[in-house]
């Protein structure tokens, strides 16, 4: 049997597929997370005050394509956190925004990429959010507990990580370092130590007033020991230290 | 007739204005013009002072701390006797061996000397220089009395060169504690902060002061003050342009404050220009600016208007007694 097909057929389907062939790559460049957990939002504000941030660390993150679809947010969480809870602190760096949402597994994890899902109460703050502007420091353990064990966050930002040059990755962590006139800071994993570089933000917020960038191989996996110095007025204070544990995308 | 039916109730002239004319209507030609000369005058009033403008601000403030990022200005030249330059050893961060050499220093070393393994420590004794267009200056009080300068600089800033030095980003500069007694006030120009943010830990905040906002209220050319207010402990001061809420280029001098060795008294000033004062406490970002109310209130103007007016009006009634007087039969 002859179908016999007319040009205008053929520029329908042109036409079809220009939309759908584009959304089918994205969509499969994108990894598939192995988990999606509900959030348990502990805490989550905009007031017209500032708060002053108590935590040090107020974003771990790692630098990835903006996504479009916000607010989203992506950990890759390791297994030895499937049986307790885990806490997402977001800020923005005003200090106004203020979340803590708690995340737990409800089946045995094994490692790998999760889909944290995010509170859509502040939908139109929180999807103009970037790594600027605010930050995410997810840690072990509930919301009531202080850790400084921490996951990257993908915030606001598609599984996609953007490649330095060298072919690295770039990891931003978000400092409170209010009285400090400058910071330095390194990152040892698998006995090899980065120097990240590190700079006060000129908006110079109430909740974060400077970030560090740290790149590092794509391939690592392991316990990286963030080390920070503060300087003040001439005077190094005792140096500060987190782990943040890396796994690389299979 | 049913209301809605009425054409006259579907008029564009609002009801009040409608029965105003009326009222209007029912009177002789000059109680008449009288009237509408009266409602001229207050419309017009009203417009004038509800007409924004431009603003001039003066900050008074006690503080132990400051920062300016300085503007062009040829005048803007210190010459002071004696300083310590603790210059920042260029882009140790980029050198892994610098974390090798780095030590922190213990709780008791003295606020007057710089960490080595980041500092390039000298003496100056001739401090003359210009400062440059867009160096970033924080100024602040230590618990010793000296006065220290953080400075940064820009990439693609023009140089600061001080007694031979190139000054480096992030570069310490320190005065003895005699440096105001000795060498009189100090003046930066550009863009100013008074105070800095009260965090856990601050040592440097702006302890009081207050502030004055001048505008060109009446017809003559002068500034007159029209709102003022009080500073409190961890005020962060700045003057905003109204458009953009960038920061205001102003003048600041410093000085020592009476009496108090550990605070510095400083005034801002600035230019008339739209803008509005910026006040960042811990729970309030306010941004003050006066409004139609306090130019009314603060204008001798409307009070001398108001006089005259009443004045014209008992003469009015006083003419007119006597006319009802003379008419009686």
């Amino acid at each position: 049997m002859i179908f016999k097909v007319s040009k205008f057929t053929i520029k329908l389907l042109i036409l079809v597929s220009s939309f759908i062939l584009p959304g089918f790559f994205l969509a499969s460049a994108q990894a598939e997370p192995k988990a999606i957990l509900e959030a348990n939002v502990v805490q989550e504000d905009y007031k017209t005050a500032s708060l002053i941030s108590g935590n040090w660390i107020v974003g771990v993150h790692i630098d990835a394509e903006e996504n479009t679809n916000n607010p989203s947010l992506y950990s890759r969480i390791p297994s030895g956190w499937g049986n307790s809870k885990f806490c997402a602190r977001s800020t923005d760096v005003t200090g106004r925004y203020t979340a803590l949402t708690e995340y737990a597994f409800k089946h045995k994890w094994g490692g790998g990429l999760a889909k944290l899902n995010y509170s859509k109460k502040y939908k139109s703050l929180v999807e103009t959010m970037n790594l600027k502007n605010s930050g995410i420091a997810i840690h072990k353990g509930d919301c009531a507990s202080i850790s400084e064990i921490f996951v990257p966050a993908l915030w606001n930002a598609t599984e996609q990580p953007v490649k330095t040059k060298a072919g690295n990755i770039r990891l931003i962590i978000n400092l409170n370092a209010q009285r400090s006139d400058q910071v330095f800071a390194r990152g040892t994993v698998l006995d090899t130590t980065y120097t990240a570089r590190c700079f006060p933000l000129p908006q110079g917020g109430i909740a974060f007033n400077f970030q560090c960038l740290l790149e590092i191989p794509p391939e690592i996996s392991g316990t990286l020991n963030f080390e920070v110095w503060q300087v003040r007025s001439g005077v190094v204070a005792k140096p500060r230290s987190a782990e943040i544990i890396l796994q690389a995308s299979s | 007739m049913h209301e809605s039916d009425d054409p006259s109730s579907r008029s564009l002239i609002p009801p009040m204005a409608k029965q105003f004319f009326g009222f209007v209507k029912g009177m002789d030609t000059v109680t008449g013009s009288l009237y509408l000369v009266l409602v001229l005058i207050f419309a017009g009033v009203f417009l004038f002072y509800f007409l924004p403008r431009e603003q001039s601000y003066i900050v008074f403030a006690e503080t132990r701390s400051l920062s300016v990022v300085t503007d062009r200005n040829p005048e803007l030249y210190w010459e002071l006797s004696q300083a310590t330059l603790c210059k920042a050893i260029e882009k140790p961060d980029t050198q892994a061996s610098f974390f090798e050499v780095i030590k922190p220093d213990s709780d008791s070393k003295p606020e007057d000397q710089c960490n080595p393994a980041i500092y390039d420590v000298k003496t100056l004794n001739d401090v003359a220089f210009e400062w440059p267009e867009g160096i970033g200056v924080n100024l602040r009080l230590q618990q010793s009395g000296q006065l220290e300068l953080l400075l940064s600089i820009a990439k693609d800033a023009e140089p600061l060169v001080i007694d031979g030095n190139d000054i480096t980003d992030k570069s310490l500069l320190r005065f003895p504690a005699t440096l105001l007694k000795d060498n009189g006030i100090l003046v930066l120009t550009g863009k100013v902060q008074l105070g800095e943010n009260a965090v856990m830990g601050a040592r440097s905040l702006l302890e009081k002061g207050r502030y004055e906002i001048r505008e060109n209220v009446s017809w003559s050319a002068r500034y007159q003050l029209v709102q003022e207010g009080l500073l409190t402990i961890g005020d962060k001061v700045s003057v905003m342009r109204s458009d953009d809420e960038s920061l205001m280029n102003g003048r600041v001098f410093i000085a020592t404050t009476q009496g108090k060795p550990d605070l510095l008294s400083t005034v801002l000033t600035t230019q008339p220009a739209r803008s509005v004062l910026s006040i960042k406490r811990a729970d309030i970002d306010g941004k003050i600016k006066p409004n139609w109310i306090s130019r009314l209130a603060s204008d001798a103007w409307p009070a001398v208007l108001t006089t005259l007016l009443g004045l014209f009006g008992a003469s009015l009634g006083i003419v007119q007694s006597f006319r009802n007087i003379g008419n009686r039969p």
